[in-house]
């Protein structure tokens, strides 16, 4: 049986519009990526980010292509984000990617956007070694997942409120930095003290599961008392706090399970303290670790397009009439 | 020849109809359609593949897509958008893209006086426009519409006081609680009142669009944008959701992606 080899991705799920074009889910022969700014609303504007999706997504497929060098007749399927997402986004990218693979007659590919983030991975590293621990940290998910195997998954641990990304957001406009906060605190935390304050580490000793909520409000707290406590030091120290939880529990996950390495996914995985931390403990404990480029740890369609390959390999193509699920979990 | 898949998926309607445009003679297929609260997403596709098998046809026989661009329901208008629009771009074809309230005026359009298309817009709005029927001139059969009043929205009360412009019969159509709240609203005391609930059908549409192609009333695929009426509610940022690093349109070409390294 020969396999599908090139699959058209589109990823529509928050405000990134994006579609790639990947050669047995390793090989990016492009990716386009439009961003919609939504930082003078200071968030996602679920109904902003639906018409922007529309607006972009036939173009942003169209430079695709043609930076591919594809022609629609090359290709062998075409995948889409259906969840987890804003639910009107979501539905311009999955109708879009429905209408074309009637279009061009090919098979529609139902992908899990978290499924990609781990994808992701194997694009720039594709022997990545499996069983793999993922931690997949972004503004929406915070979560510690054992891979088996490809379509194999199973959810450790997850955030119990606040996602990593969003307590980020949350603690910068404690701080009066812009949207999305952070970048800015990543940058301003280079020239603080991460030990000027002690903020606790929420959860740090059971389980896999995280709570951020807390260590939000301990930063409002201590800002509250000490409003001249400079804004870098404060930085800092909240991020290396986040950071110690984030780590220390994947470690743990990966010794206690049979893992042949770790992968850091999502947004917050362009985070340098995270990375370099991440790398560190994984190395001291002697397990392979994986860094995706910080391109490919914001979303992108390449992501979506690896995973909807081995999806396609592995279960086959998904129904026209898959619906969108806004709430859609790890387990495949 | 002109081979039509038309698309509704505006209203709380969903449906799909194929037809093929001959001289004088628009004749419809096949079609579907299906009242749906929510589900536009799941049954818009399948029903296009249904109702192009149904006429024995494959979508390599079309040549033009028509779509209601609403007014109407944001999730709908952008399932139906985004479809017409993909299969328009797979497949090169031109598309003719019409207002609900103009497709439902058209099932309408020999009535003898005004037309008044109502859609419900929500929060206690209606979409309305209005229309009056002439004796069509092309081949495509029928009577055509003249836009008196271009789609708006606004109160029931703004309805009445638009219609009250409009001397002669008044023929009311929608759904009927939206025709209804225009009426108990205040009957209009001048010009004969007729209502009409009714429907955007996908039938209707591939009518109306052979009747727009024949009078060159065709664009792109990229041209086909939504008639929303209204600027996004901002009131619902999802403050929690925080998105990383890139700012502006990027792409990454295969051979550019490198792997970070970490200092
Ligand atoms: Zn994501």
């Amino acid at each position: 049986m020969s396999h599908p080899s090139l699959v058209l991705g589109i990823e529509t799920s928050c405000d990134e519009t994006a579609a790639s074009v990947v050669r047995d889910g390793t090989e990016i022969l492009a990716s386009v990526v439009s961003s919609q700014t939504h930082s003078q609303h200071g968030g996602v504007v679920p109904e902003v980010a639906s018409r922007a999706h529309l607006e972009q997504l036939l173009p942003v497929i169209d430079e695709t292509l043609r930076e591919a060098k594809c022609r629609p007749q090359n290709l062998d399927a075409i995948a889409a984000t259906t969840g987890p997402g804003l639910v009107g986004a979501l539905l311009v990218g999955a109708s879009a990617g429905k209408a074309l693979s009637l279009a061009w007659d090919l098979p529609f590919v139902a992908v899990n956007h978290l499924h990609g983030h781990i994808y992701a991975a194997f694009l720039e590293e594709p022997d990545v070694a499996m069983p793999l621990v993922a931690l997949l940290v972004s503004g929406g998910h915070t979560m510690l997942v054992e891979m088996r195997d490809h379509g194999d998954y199973k959810l450790l641990g997850q955030t119990r409120d606040d996602a990593a990304g969003e307590a980020f957001d949350k603690v910068a406009r404690l701080l009066g930095l812009g949207y999305p906060g952070g970048p800015e605190i990543d940058r301003l935390a280079t020239e603080g003290n991460p030990e000027a304050v002690r903020f606790p580490r929420p959860m740090l000793a059971d389980g896999y599961d995280f709570s951020f909520s807390g260590l939000k409000t301990a930063v409002a707290n201590h800002l509250k008392k000490h409003p001249n406590t400079s804004t870098q030091d404060v930085a800092a120290s909240f991020q290396a706090a986040a950071v110690d939880v984030l780590v220390t529990k994947a470690v743990r996950a990966a010794q206690n399970t049979s893992t042949g390495s770790l992968v850091l996914a999502g947004g917050v995985a362009a985070n340098s303290e995270l990375r370099r931390r991440f790398a560190e403990a994984a190395d001291d404990i002697g397990i392979a670790h994986f860094l995706p480029s910080r391109s490919m740890c914001t979303d992108n369609a390449a992501m979506i397009a690896a995973a909807g390959w081995q999806q396609l390999r592995i279960q086959g193509a998904s129904p026209l009439n898959t619906a969108v699920d806004p709430s859609w979990g790890f387990a495949a | 020849m002109t081979e039509i898949l038309a698309l509704e998926s505006a209203t709380d309607v969903v449906g799909c109809a194929v037809g093929r445009h001959n001289d004088n003679l628009v004749e419809v297929r096949a079609s579907m359609l299906a009242n749906s609260d929510r589900s536009h997403g799941q049954m818009l596709a399948p029903m296009v593949k249904a109702v192009l098998s149904e006429a024995e046809m494959s979508i390599v026989d079309i040549d033009l897509v028509a779509v209601d661009c609403g007014p109407g329901r944001y999730t709908g208008l952008r399932v139906g958008i985004a479809t017409a629009a993909a299969l328009a771009y797979g497949q090169s074809l031109p598309v003719v893209k019409v207002s609900s309230t103009e497709l439902l005026a058209f099932g309408a359009r020999r009535f003898n006086g005004y037309i008044v298309s109502l859609v419900d817009a929500r929060r206690g709005e209606v979409f309305y426009a209005v229309y009056r029927g002439h004796r069509h001139q092309g081949t495509a059969p029928g009577c055509w519409l003249e836009e008196i009043m271009p789609p708006k929205v606004g109160k029931p009360d703004d309805v009445i006081t638009e219609l009250s412009k409009y001397k002669g019969r008044k023929l009311l159509l929608g759904d009927s609680e939206i025709v209804g709240s225009v009426i108990s609203n205040g009957v209009i005391n001048n010009g004969v009142i007729n209502c009409g609930v009714v429907s955007p059908s996908p039938s209707s549409l591939v009518v109306l669009a052979a009747q727009k192609a024949e009078a060159g009333q065709v664009w792109e695929a990229s041209e086909l944008t939504p008639l929303y009426l209204r600027p996004p509610d901002i009131n619902t940022a999802r403050k929690d959701t925080s998105k990383k690093d890139i700012a502006k349109k990027d792409a990454i070409k295969g051979d550019a992606v490198t792997r970070d390294t970490v200092r």
